[in-house]
């Protein structure tokens, strides 16, 4: 293999490269910098921007706490049926956002499934609420926390555990002071991959969740409805959001990608 | 032999960017010539009329054969955005005025004419959890209400009427989600999600909801412009669409489906 | 006391049957070529593999449905499987914290045993900067920290290179020497074996073929492949009486002139053994004169040199392994390939008339 990439592949490269910063560098050209000040002390984007780092944060906990053990069950333990429980975690990536929404309104809203219960219950109630906005984010991400996690569990030799086993380690023990340092990296880009859905989460939210200012508008739903009523307001606010996530991405990908 | 496969990829890649940035139509001339092509109208329509122009749609199509009319449905405001940074939109059926007067402004349209009036309606579930019998009633603690955002039509409209209705404040802290249109305002109303909704009288024709009318004092008219827009790829079309819709079918069509007659 | 284990474990189309008993402070060797289900004992032992029929006791207790971490079985790998994230001390610490000791102690305890059984090497240190060899006496520490009562060891020196074996193997000696219950070493290095180990046990193919001292082996190997292990020449076929007390054995492979065995009768006897010691092997460039009464001619197939002494391999009929100096392949320019005589006394030729099979003690 030679030095140099051959010619198609640089080429598409290119376009590949173009095709993703496009974008981003429209947004750059007709932000309204004037504007930027203004925008950014408005009460609404503010409360926008809060929102979403909290969702975002706190779906990402979610999906770690829940995701991380459901790779390892899923990658240790040989059941029947095993593959289509695989394949349900990780649907919700493949499914439209809004198709997500449906299907979380029929199970977990106030006449859903199991949202019927908890509200005649509990009087709990998860739509038109910060947490249903939560639960929306963590259902679309949760399953990029599994995919990372399993492939982590999966490429870890056996015989790590099984010392452990020997040396009279609990199976408990042997996954949190063997298993779980040693699959971390894996762990962590499952958990930034998943904070960065979570945060662009959109589809779900809006069908799930609703939009209202301070509740569940998180800076998707802002950007979306300033677009009726203020477009500059809507791009000022959105090349925040890519700021913000660039920041973060470009701090943490070193770690991740380089360490890993 | 990998390279041949790269420079394929590539090629096709290309092929596939540039079609689809052609705008719109994968059909031939502009002209109507060969009855084989079929001729390509697009239409970009609030979503409130969605049930009616998809059937003027139809009938359209059957009266000129050899024509598709594509919908856009959405929010006027949100059109109104689209039309001037695509390009693509033959006919623009606004459910407001000031929608109607941002295109006009750029890129600007003309035969501009009111087709229709709608009015506001108060939707429930069909088994109406909160009992909701007057405007008033939407003020009860514990209502959960949906409305449209502000800036979407109907929206605007319905915070206008709160506000002619003196509840303004106490319904607006009950709202629990501004959404993007009246058929999500609909969906959620129907689900049972929400106890309660503001929408257009059209809306509840196709929906399964209960509903309270809102006294005529209070109602707002909403009045829908309908316009050909400038450099549009099919002008003559477009014009004959318009025809359509404001003459005798095309208003009957209107009517079965809840709206209200174009003002005089 | 010690350890009574009867295992039967399948593997695929493998079958595994062994039966094992080590008494406390003897240490066996579990010898065999690769595949023939060496670790796979130890895996049962330690409770890695489950046991499709059998049972293993330990000091007069039954294990084998315990899992591992009950069993107080220690299992040195391979290739020690360090854990990567922890420094030498945490790794021997390990078994200590894991049973909820507080960190300090154990720590300091771990410390001490580096210091036995690997000094010079930096306790703070993680795996990866480290040698083979100190790789394996961090991983000895590591299961002998876990104070188990059966010690399992899994070619310990095979992960090691050369210039640190012998080091290695006088500490696993000194361990298995202080060690006060059982221990298994499993290896297919015979030197090992029979340096290490109190007790062999040879297996091939799931099955044990014999138990014995290394003394016992080496003096009455039961099969080819216990005779190549201790490098000896086996011959197996039947005696028949030949000319003036003498007897013929005829081999599969070949015909030997052998002394016929006082006290036995003089009959046509299957089912007879015989070694002969590579080192009565005479090799010759010409048809040799004299009264050895076996000659036979064949091609070298292989010459291994060590030291001052040369095993030299031919494809006579039988074959055959000789051991000479050094000197004389040189002189006889032996290499792959060269025509040679080789020729022993019938009286060397020493044989075994038993009726009973392997050991399966």
């Amino acid at each position: 293999m030679g030095r140099r990439l051959p010619l198609p592949v640089l080429l598409a490269a290119l376009i590949g490269g173009a095709f993703v910063v496009l974008p981003v560098v429209g947004l750059v050209a007709r932000a309204p910098w004037g504007r930027f000040g203004d925008v950014l002390a408005g009460e609404g984007a503010r409360t926008a921007l809060r929102l979403s780092l909290e969702v975002s944060l706190a779906a990402t906990a979610l999906s770690v706490v829940l995701g991380v053990p459901l790779a390892w069950v899923l990658a240790r333990r040989e059941f029947r049926g095993r593959s289509v429980v695989r394949a349900l975690v990780v649907l919700p990536i493949v499914l439209p956002p809004v198709v997500a929404g449906v299907g979380l309104l029929e199970a977990l809203g106030r006449r859903g499934l199991v949202g019927g219960w908890l509200d005649r219950t509990f009087g709990l109630q998860l739509t038109f609420s910060t947490a249903g906005a939560i639960v929306a984010a963590t259902f679309v991400s949760m399953p990029l926390v599994v995919l990372a996690s399993e492939a982590g569990f999966r490429g870890l030799d056996r015989r790590f555990e099984q010392a452990a086993g020997v040396l009279g380690a609990s199976p408990g023990y042997a996954l949190r002071r063997v298993v779980l340092p040693m699959v971390a990296p894996q762990l962590a880009a499952g958990a930034v991959l998943a904070w960065a859905r979570a945060l662009g989460e959109f589809g779900a939210t809006i069908t799930f969740a609703g939009n209202l200012q301070g509740r569940t508008q998180t800076v998707p739903l802002a950007v979306f409805q300033e677009l009726q009523t203020d477009r500059d307001g809507a791009v000022a606010l959105s090349l925040v959001l890519v700021v913000v996530s660039v920041a973060v991405l470009v701090a943490l990908r070193e770690r991740i990608m380089g360490a890993g | 032999m990998m390279k041949k496969v790269l420079w394929a990829m590539v090629g096709s890649a290309l092929v596939v960017a540039t079609a689809c940035s052609s705008n719109g139509s994968s059909s031939a001339a502009p002209s109507a010539s060969s009855s084989s092509t079929t001729t390509e109208l697009t239409v970009f329509a609030a979503s409130s009329l969605t049930a009616a122009f998809t059937q003027i749609g139809s009938d359209f199509e059957t009266a000129n054969p050899g024509v598709h009319v594509t919908f856009n449905f959405g929010s006027s405001t949100d059109l109104a955005a689209q039309i001037a940074s695509e390009g693509t939109a033959d006919v623009f059926a606004s459910a407001s005025e000031t929608a109607m007067d941002a295109a006009a402004a750029d890129p600007g349209v003309a035969d501009r004419t009111d087709f229709a009036t709608n009015q506001l309606v108060i939707i429930t579930p069909p088994d109406d959890p909160a009992n909701i019998g007057s405007v008033e009633d939407l003020a009860n603690e514990g209502v959960q209400v949906v409305l449209a955002a502000e800036g979407v039509p109907v929206g605007d409209y319905a915070r206008e009427m709160l506000d002619s209705a003196g509840v303004s404040t106490e319904v607006l802290a009950n709202v629990v989600s501004n959404e993007p249109d009246d058929a999500a305002v609909v969906a959620k109303v129907a689900s049972g999600e929400a106890d309660a909704g503001v929408v257009y009288l059209s809306d509840i024709a196709a929906a399964d909801v209960g509903s309270v009318a809102v006294p005529e004092d209070i109602n707002v008219i909403a009045t829908y412009p309908i316009a050909v827009v400038t450099a549009a790829p099919q002008p003559d079309l477009a014009t004959s669409f318009e025809t359509f819709v404001t003459g005798g079918q095309g208003q009957a069509t209107l009517t079965s489906f809840g709206f209200g007659p174009a003002p005089r | 006391m010690g350890l009574r284990a009867s295992i039967r474990v399948r593997r695929g189309t493998h079958v595994v049957d062994v039966d094992l008993h080590v008494a406390d402070g003897e240490a066996v060797a579990l010898v065999g070529r690769n595949g023939a289900g060496k670790t796979t004992v130890l895996e049962a032992l330690a409770g890695l593999l489950p046991l499709e029929e059998g049972s293993i006791e330990l000091d007069d207790r039954r294990i084998d449905s315990l899992d591992p971490e009950r069993r107080g079985v220690g299992f040195a790998f391979q290739d020690g499987v360090l854990f990567p994230r922890m420094s030498a001390r945490e790794n021997v610490a390990f078994a200590a914290r894991a049973r909820g000791e507080r960190a300090t102690p154990a720590r300091a305890r771990a410390d001490r045993l580096l210091e036995d059984l690997a000094p010079g090497v930096d306790p703070a240190a993680r795996p990866a900067k480290l040698s083979g060899g100190e790789r394996q006496r961090i991983a000895l520490a590591r299961t002998l920290a876990s104070e188990p009562r059966l010690l399992l060891l899994d070619e310990p020196l095979a992960a090691v290179d050369a210039s640190a074996r012998p080091g290695l193997r006088t500490l696993l000696r000194d361990t298995l020497a202080a060690f006060d219950g059982p221990s298994i070493l499993v290896t297919h290095d015979p030197v090992e074996a029979m340096t290490l180990a109190d007790r062999l046990v040879l297996l091939e193919d799931g099955h044990v073929t014999q138990v014995g001292t290394p003394a016992e082996v080496r003096s009455h190997p039961a099969t080819r492949y216990a005779a190549d292990l201790v490098g000896v020449n086996l011959f197996e076929g039947t005696l028949e009486p030949a000319a003036s007390g003498t007897g013929s054995l005829r081999t599969a492979e070949g015909e030997l002139t052998v002394a016929w065995p006082d006290g036995l009768e003089r009959v046509r006897t299957p089912g007879v053994r015989a070694t002969l010691a590579p080192a009565e092997i005479a090799l010759h460039a010409e048809r040799p004169e004299g009264s050895s009464r076996n000659a036979f001619h064949g091609k070298v197939l292989e010459v291994a040199i060590g030291g001052s002494r040369a095993r030299v391999r031919l494809d006579t009929e039988p074959p055959l392994v000789a051991e000479v100096t050094t000197g004389s392949v040189e002189r006889m320019g032996l290499t792959p390939g060269t025509s040679v005589w080789a020729s022993c006394k019938a009286v060397e030729i020493r044989l075994m008339v038993q009726t009973s099979g392997p050991d399966t003690l």
